[in-house]
């Protein structure tokens, strides 16, 4: 907690710790703050809770006052969310900061269960930590599954298919929790007759080391998968709706690959491309309800996919309304910067997700895409939060959505 | 290779800085080619309302320029023209110049707008910021010079299809249009270059966040002052773009494209802060309804002369509030209104959203891609952002011989700063032509005056609507109606602007037709327009002193502007009297003195002596006389520039320049006692009893540096001022150069109650002094504590140093000043830090200060030795603040450096050498005309009491065979003895008492009739 009357004293900030910050934020000059106060206004929370005042922190950095720096809760109370900063006329980018300090922490002191899964990741390769077995059943099953949704008993998943155009990368929780989802974009996939595989080694495109700052463990995660992407020699990387797992890959990519780069690309942008060319067929009239889209901030901010998900959506949803703000300027659900594996910060997390609940409750939505694995557990607990808005809107991601109005094609 | 000279020079670029240039060059004896790629002269000025920190309306103040510019013998104007080569060598140039085809010929177009009128393509009228409408053929503004409309060949239909259209063609009488009209390229020979291009204005679009282009009520300042404006697209009116509602809330967002790294844009606007708070207390103005005024900022730049005063009266008085934040992004209300969201950060984090029904965006300054291009293809050093590097110390030096460069090409500065160095630019390329000096220009020749002695009074009555200035409160046409049934008046009219060169054109027919040989104008103020009418009617062979003029601007529509009636009775009035007193004029004929070639220069600092140089230079003798027994002045103490220059080597090479120029006499340890004279003849006693002759004087007496009685200065050695950390370090002193910890605090003895003024270069010299000493200790802890950080233009990129050395600013305000404690022999400075809200302890071993600049005591004496005038604050009052920056009201004399207020080296030389300038183009004259307006005494009713001989400030009378007699090369025509005369013996020509009854009877005559 912040003591308002506390004298500081001068003497005891250290000189170096700024030197020591540049050091690990490498790029950004963060000595031209001039304390303007655009991230305070542009962070959606700084009015929310305490100690969430972006530019009480770097001042705090700047003045060398390394203990409360540390000491300060803004560092896991972040979101990461980048819209501080977004604009910021010197430059400085905030959250680069903060995952650079999350990332000098202690690994046995990093909050929630962030570090856990990052291990589990590491050992076993998918971050929530699936047997091979495990995997390979579930893989097995949706595709019986699929064999029998389309009346097509030879159909089978395209596994480590060398040379295939797209590399399909996902999220664990496909396989955990959610297989149903895997299935249906399987479906979409089937119906638009692309040339894809699926790894059985490498799969899981996200990366929590993105939270954690730890950048060892980072590549530790993703240098794997992009190796079974140049092993199998596909032509380019899809990203699945979740919006860290994209930034772990395109960032990430940016960051740590030393090999020649490949494109990677967001699955809705590969799927808008696929109506246009007329390969996937929606149905225009299938979808009645009034429906809102949420842009992950790793999706959208911070990697300028915005306008390709909206364009999808409006080509077949006849109701579609937009947030606002949305895009570049959207609000952060809640939950980023690894909020939804840090319970000690549920309360913040709640709070926070207030004003994304006002937002999604002003456009009247039926249903809210929300192609963010991470941001849809956190607005289904705000669901579940904030009662007033239970049933008002429903959370779906856009394949699951495409899926009402896929049109099969005509077998031959 | 030529090693001739030639005596003509190019002005590239029209604004305000080429006009004075092209004016004081063109009065110095050097013919001018003024260039200009648009259609018009006038650049920016011509659009801005009103300007700071006078409110003067800015086409008032530039309306004379414009017209005196465009009619002057020695000025040749080429619009619609660029720079393409230039060859040759400094002195003797071919500039090759390209001119666009107009279509309609300057020579035969009236002007009269008939064309435009028929013309059917409505266009964006970028003149007014696109918020209105123009024709295809059309003419930039109503006052443009050259008075003659231009085709945009991009929109009209004959250039689509050729002879589609062809209605401008029908109705023009002068046969001057003609689409046929093909590009041109001529070579011009000219001895030394000046470059003036200008500015634009940050693009707003560029940051989408603000919502520019978006959102329609979401407007930039120059938008904004198009739309105050009387001659904008709303006619004065304050109105929301789209929906023509008059706002009650606006918001104005500072730093919009300035202070942005982002956009490339490091560097300050300086000009911004000023014109903001102009624009809200003249929005206050306009406004029919109580309307808020918010100004959303991060440091209030107010550092000009007379600025932060205005600042004061602006929150203080007028309301309006300042909220110090940058602002995040503008959203758009989703409703009917638009009206425009802001959610903002106060100081103390506190999260506040609010809403305006406009928002104007304070757009920054920038070169124009062409001008960087420009300067790049002449081989000028172009600056990271783009703009001309000046050469250090040099203050208008391009750094390539025979170009000098004006204005904001070479940064960004308000309009008094361009003009200054506008002159300096004369004076240099003066200096530089010096040999050539007269060969190419030509002389004014006026027609025979007409001798009007015995003639009946024929009075012309010529009123003016000023736009909507007047015309929109004044019932004009009922004013003109009023003066045609006077005694008198032969003829009576209106006119949009009286002073444009149409009108000025219509008054020359009109005075022939109707044989007039009296003129009343009822129009605006004769301090500015005055000379202007008179000259046309010089021009119409008649004297200038048969004319009399109304002010039923400032004194009618404007003071009444809610009481139309009564502003139109009072000014048919105003005009009643002007007529009734012209019949009673008399011609008045001047003398014509000599001037004598050579310059008093008082004050041997780095301004005077930069004075004497150029003056020198443009070969007049020159008289430096400084009162200590060494040159240098307060430079001696400076060790370090605000751009790293060495000051001490530029001193001594600038002493050992003055004192080995054999044009230059110097006198050290002298004091000037006692001048007499006027303007081309002074005649001035020395303390050392010599007794110079000179035409002009320049005064550069200086400034001295507070003594703080604050923050324990003098009570402890350890806290010192600016000037003193700077001896310190220079000297190797360790208690600075190898302290720990230094704080430095702001704004000692500025901006206080007692001195209301911003000392203008403590916060670069602060910075400055900072690194100095992160240079020569890097770790040293250095704190800035301050109220606003000015360091305006390129010094931003000093502060950003600052920050990145690890320099730590802490904010503090006037209200919660820094405590200062001795404690165990260090200084406890205790501040709250502006961003964590929390008290700070600072233990330092050092304490700067940064003392106030004070005007030199020389000021007073100087006051009373020479009768100009100081303002408050103890420095010179300058003429006219903003368009004669460095004239004293008295002719032919001038003032230069911290005399006419807190300036830093590099600028004192500017001005310094504009004064050498201004002043070198009254010694190029061979001879003046005395001042017209003299007292004259009656002998026989002098009873020779010596009234006047003790009131006069001129010591003008003098008694002599028992009766005063009045120099008239030295009255200046103020009138106290008139007024004071017991005997009614003396009048001032053109003010008898006679005429004043005339005046009074008109006046009550129709009191009289109108039954009161």
């Amino acid at each position: 907690m912040e003591n308002a009357i506390e004298t500081i004293q001068a003497s005891r900030f250290n000189p170096k710790f700024r030197e020591r910050v540049a050091g690990l934020v490498k790029n950004i000059d963060f000595t031209q703050c001039l304390a303007c106060g655009m991230c305070t206004a542009g962070c959606p929370y700084s009015d929310i809770h305490e100690n969430q005042d972006p530019r009480k922190f770097l001042r705090k950095v700047l003045l060398g006052m390394e203990e409360e720096v540390f000491a300060d809760p803004y560092i896991w109370y972040c979101t990461m969310c980048e819209r501080c900063t977004v604009e910021c006329p010197m430059n400085i980018n905030i959250a680069i900061i903060v995952r650079n300090l999350r990332g000098t922490w202690d690994r046995d002191k990093i909050p929630g269960y962030l570090q856990t899964i990052v291990r589990e990741h590491i050992e076993s390769g998918n971050q929530m930590n699936v047997s091979q077995v495990d995997y390979e059943e579930t893989l097995e099953w949706i595709q019986e599954e699929l064999q029998s949704e389309l009346d097509d008993p030879d159909y089978t998943i395209p596994l480590n298919k060398k040379g295939a155009k797209y590399f399909y990368g996902f999220n664990a929780r496909d396989i955990k929790y959610y297989p149903q989802e895997l299935q249906t974009t399987l479906k979409i996939f089937y119906a638009t007759g692309i040339d894809y595989t699926i790894s059985t080694k490498r799969w899981d495109a996200t990366n929590v080391a993105l939270f954690t700052g730890k950048n060892d463990d980072f590549v530790e995660i993703s240098m794997p998968i992009w190796e079974e992407f140049v092993n199998l020699g596909c032509e380019e990387f899809i990203v699945t709706e979740c919006g860290h797992a994209f930034r772990s890959m395109k960032w990430g990519q940016r960051t740590f690959w030393k090999g020649e780069m490949f494109p990677i690309r967001h699955i809705l942008e590969l799927l808008n491309d696929l109506v246009k060319d007329g390969s996937l067929k929606l149905n225009p009239d299938a979808i009645s309800e009034v429906v809102t889209y949420h842009d992950p901030c790793n999706t959208a901010r911070k990697e300028g996919v915005w306008d390709v998900p909206r364009e999808l959506a409006r080509s077949f949803i006849k109701n579609f309304v937009d947030m606002n703000p949305g895009g570049r300027m959207n609000y952060c659900c809640g939950a980023g910067g690894g909020g939804m594996a840090m319970p000690e910060f549920n309360e913040k997390r709640k709070l926070k997700g207030k004003r994304k609940v006002d937002q999604v409750m002003a456009t009247g939505a039926q249903i809210v895409i929300v192609p963010c694995h991470n941001c849809m557990d956190q607005m289904n607990d705000l669901n579940k939060w904030y009662p007033d808005t239970k049933g008002k809107s429903k959370n779906m991601h856009m394949c699951a959505l495409m899926e009402r109005a896929l049109i099969m094609p005509e077998k031959e | 290779m030529s090693t001739e000279k030639i005596g003509a020079v190019m002005v590239v670029g029209a604004g305000i800085a080429g006009i004075q240039a092209s004016l004081d060059l063109a009065e110095s004896g050097y013919f001018v080619y003024l260039v200009e790629s648009s259609p018009a002269i006038g650049g920016k000025m011509p659009m801005l309302d009103k300007t700071f920190p006078t409110n003067d309306c800015s086409m008032c103040i530039l309306s004379p320029k414009l017209v005196e510019c465009g009619r002057h013998l020695n000025i040749s104007i080429l619009t619609n023209s660029d720079i393409e080569e230039i060859t040759g060598d400094p002195g003797n140039f071919t500039v090759k110049v390209r001119r666009s085809p107009r279509f309609v010929d300057e020579e035969k177009c009236t002007g009269c707008g008939s064309c435009a009128e028929k013309c059917p393509v409505k266009v964006k009228d970028e003149y007014n910021q696109n918020l209105g409408l123009r024709k295809a053929i059309y003419k930039q503004y109503a006052q443009a010079y050259p008075n003659a409309y231009t085709i945009d060949p991009g929109r009209c239909l004959n250039f689509k299809k050729p002879n589609s259209c062809g209605k401008c063609l029908e109705v023009c009488k002068t046969g001057a249009i003609n689409h046929e009209m093909g590009e041109d390229v001529v070579e011009l020979n000219v001895g030394a270059v000046v470059l003036s291009p200008g500015f634009e204005t940050f693009n707003a679009g560029d940051l989408f966040y603000y919502g520019y282009g978006k959102f329609p009520n979401v407007v930039t300042s120059l938008e904004f002052e198009r739309i105050l404006s009387a001659s904008g697209p709303f006619q004065g009116h304050m109105l929301r773009p789209r929906d023509k509602k008059e706002p009650k809330k606006i918001a104005w967002i500072q730093c919009v494209g300035s202070r942005n790294i982002r956009e490339k844009h490091g560097y300050c606007s300086s000009v911004c802060c000023m014109y903001a708070i102009k624009e809200a207390v003249i929005a206050k103005e306009h406004s029919h309804e109580p309307l808020e005024t918010t100004i959303f900022f991060m440091d209030m730049r107010t550092f000009g002369k007379g600025f932060e005063k205005y600042y004061d009266r602006a929150r203080e008085e007028l309301g309006v509030r300042f909220v110090r934040s940058r602002v995040y992004e503008v959203t758009q209300k989703d409703d009917e209104s638009k009206n425009l969201i802001i959610r903002y950060a106060n100081e103390d984090g506190a999260i506040i959203t609010e809403e305006f029904d406009l928002v104007v965006l304070s757009v920054g300054l920038q070169p124009h891609r062409s001008v960087t291009e420009l300067g790049r293809k002449l081989g000028l050093e172009m600056n990271q952002y783009g703009f001309a590097d000046t050469v250090p110390l040099t203050g208008v030096s391009a750094g390539r011989p025979g170009f000098f460069v004006a204005g904001t090409f070479c940064g960004p500065k308000d309009i008094p700063e361009t003009v200054m160095q506008a002159s300096a630019a004369a004076g240099e390329s003066s200096e530089f032509l010096s040999v050539s000096r007269g060969t190419l220009v030509r002389k004014k020749e006026y027609p025979g005056e007409k001798n009007v002695a015995g003639e009946d009074p024929r009075i012309g009555v010529f009123v003016c609507h000023c736009g909507v200035n007047i015309g929109s409160v004044v019932n004009v046409p009922g004013v003109v109606e009023t003066a045609r049934a006077l005694p008198n008046v032969v003829y009576s009219g209106e006119y949009l602007y009286a002073c444009s060169q149409d009108s000025q054109n219509t008054m020359r027919q009109i005075i022939d037709e109707n044989r007039l040989n009296r003129v009343v104008v009822a129009s605006c103020s004769p301090r500015t327009h005055k000379p202007l009418f008179q000259e046309t009617m010089m021009e119409s062979g008649l004297n200038r002193y048969l004319f009399e003029m109304a002010n039923i601007r400032d004194q009618c529509s404007w003071v009444h502007q809610n009481e139309p009636e009564n502003a139109t009775l009072k000014a048919k009035d105003l005009v009643r009297m002007a007529v009734y007193k012209a019949a009673l004029l008399d011609p008045i004929h001047q003398e014509a003195v000599s001037v004598t070639k050579a310059a008093l220069v008082i004050g041997g600092g780095v301004s005077g002596m930069n004075s004497a140089l150029s003056l020198a230079g443009q070969g007049y003798k020159v008289y430096l006389v400084e009162k200590s027994d060494q040159l240098g002045g307060n430079a001696r103490r400076v060790k370090q520039g605000l751009r790293g220059e060495d000051v001490q080597s530029y001193l001594s090479e600038l002493i050992e320049k003055v004192k080995s120029h054999p044009g230059i006499l110097l006198f050290t340890g002298t004091e000037a006692l006692d001048t007499k004279g006027f303007v081309g003849n002074f005649v001035t006693t020395l303390s050392n009893g010599e007794e110079i002759q000179h035409g002009v004087i320049i005064i550069a007496v200086g400034g001295a540096e507070y003594k703080p009685e604050e923050y324990l200065y003098g009570r402890n050695e350890r806290v010192m001022t600016q000037l003193e950390i700077e001896e310190a370090i220079a000297a190797g002193d360790g208690r600075v150069t190898r302290a720990d910890t230094v704080a430095l605090i702001q704004c000692v003895g500025s901006r206080e109650p007692a001195r209301p003024y911003c000392s203008r270069v403590c916060c670069s010299k602060s910075v400055n002094l900072a690194l100095k000493l992160k240079d020569k200790n890097p770790d040293a802890r250095v704190f800035i504590l301050y109220r606003d950080i000015r360091t305006y233009g390129y010094f931003e990129d000093l502060y950003s140093e600052a920050r990145r050395k690890g320099v730590i600013f802490i904010r503090y305000s006037a209200d919660q000043k820094p405590q200062v404690e001795e404690v165990d022999g260090k200084l406890k400075v205790t501040v709250t830090d502006h961003v964590l809200g929390q008290p700070l302890v600072i233990d330092a071993d050092v304490l700067g200060l940064a003392a106030a600049i004070l005007a030199s005591p020389d000021c007073k004496k100087m006051n009373e030795l020479l009768k100009v005038p100081m303002n408050t604050d103890g420095f010179f009052l300058e003429a006219h603040m903003k368009l004669r920056p460095v004239d004293f009201a008295s002719e032919g004399i001038f003032m230069a450096g911290l005399a006419h207020g807190p300036k830093n080296i590099e600028e004192n030389i500017a001005q310094a050498r504009a004064a050498a300038g201004r002043a070198g183009a009254i010694l190029a004259k061979s001879e003046l005309e005395s001042h017209g307006v003299v007292a004259v005494v009656q002998p026989d009713k002098c009873a020779a009491c010596l009234t006047c001989v003790r009131l006069c400030p001129y010591g003008a009378p003098k008694v002599r065979n028992y009766a005063a007699e009045i120099a008239a090369v030295l009255c200046q025509g103020c009138g106290s003895c008139a007024g004071e005369c017991p005997n009614k013996a003396i009048a001032l020509q053109g003010y008898n008492d006679k005429m004043y009854m005339g005046m009074i009877k008109g006046l009550c005559k129709e009191v009289r009739q109108g039954g009161i």
